[in-house]
């Protein structure tokens, strides 16, 4: 019988991914995952840039509110709670 | 749950006036820039944001003890800002399959990768790329969005997602793999034009 790092392919190493990344795997396929990645460029690649993806999405800022909605919220709330 | 969430539910319940405030200052930013980056539009983002804080004064006493205060906005504000976009009728279903990965009879990449993962920042600027991140996640179908946008940008963890969508954590995670791929895959059209 394989060993499971014997068998790991590349859309497996893509599906378990998250779960190597969130230190989810068992020690197995953990250890399968690694050595996948060593002897195989594209998904050395692939991991490289899906972690990227990852950390330039941590990034993203949306504007704050605008004050005059802050003030209109602050009133409303205030009437709201002496009704 | 923290102690302080906990301690404002209960002043909230009490109509304490200086809770609200509070609420508002830790909260506000926060719904306002889901609501934005969900509906799109700021005059829509502005009326959900006052939706949700009218909606969290007058239900408060609906919210149970043992639930996080936070988690039950975020749910609130996903809520209203789905409603506000079908009734938009700008609610657009996207098919993404196409920008999946793609491996071939063997499970390996269909095509070689490349790794653009070395200072992407060199090539364009990061503000560029935050808009490319922008201008892609609206292609995303509403389901993997909210849970991409909530876990990736708002930085909530899988569980407190999945309790924010009353949704499993298997759930979660296949969604959010799956809105990370899409993104992966338009940054690489970008940075490598076209490959993946």
């Amino acid at each position: 019988m394989k060993e499971m790092n014997d068998m790991i392919s590349c859309k497996e190493m893509v599906d378990l991914i998250m779960d190597y990344l969130d230190n989810n795997l068992d020690d197995e396929a953990a250890k399968a995952f690694d050595m996948h990645i060593e002897g195989c460029e594209d998904c050395h690649a692939f991991l490289n840039t899906y972690k990227k993806t990852v950390s330039l999405t941590h990034q993203i800022t949306y504007e704050d509110i605008p004050d005059e909605l802050s003030k209109r919220l602050s009133t409303l709330l205030k009437k709201k709670k002496d009704n | 749950m923290q102690f302080s969430a906990v301690k404002l539910s209960r002043r909230l319940k009490e109509h304490d006036e200086l809770a609200y405030e509070e609420l508002l200052s830790l909260y506000s930013n926060k719904v306002y820039r889901l609501a934005l980056s969900l509906v799109k539009h700021k005059e829509d983002a502005e009326d959900v944001t006052q939706e949700v804080f009218l909606t969290v004064c007058s239900r408060i006493d609906d919210l149970k003890e043992n639930r996080a205060l936070s988690s039950w906005i975020y749910r609130i504000t996903v809520n209203a800002s789905l409603i506000k976009i079908r009734k938009s009728g700008r609610s657009e279903q996207v098919s993404f399959v196409e920008d999946l990965p793609r491996f071939n009879q063997d499970g390996m990449h269909a095509r070689p990768v490349k790794d653009w993962s070395e200072n992407p920042e060199k090539k364009t600027s990061s503000k560029e790329v935050m808009d490319i991140i922008k201008k892609n996640l609206k292609e995303l179908p509403e389901s993997y969005k909210v849970v991409f946008l909530l876990r990736d940008v708002e930085g909530l963890s899988n569980n407190e997602v999945a309790e924010v969508l009353d949704i499993s954590l298997t759930a979660v995670k296949s969604r959010l793999h799956r809105a990370r791929l899409f993104m992966r895959e338009r940054l690489s059209q970008h940075f490598e034009g076209g490959t993946a």
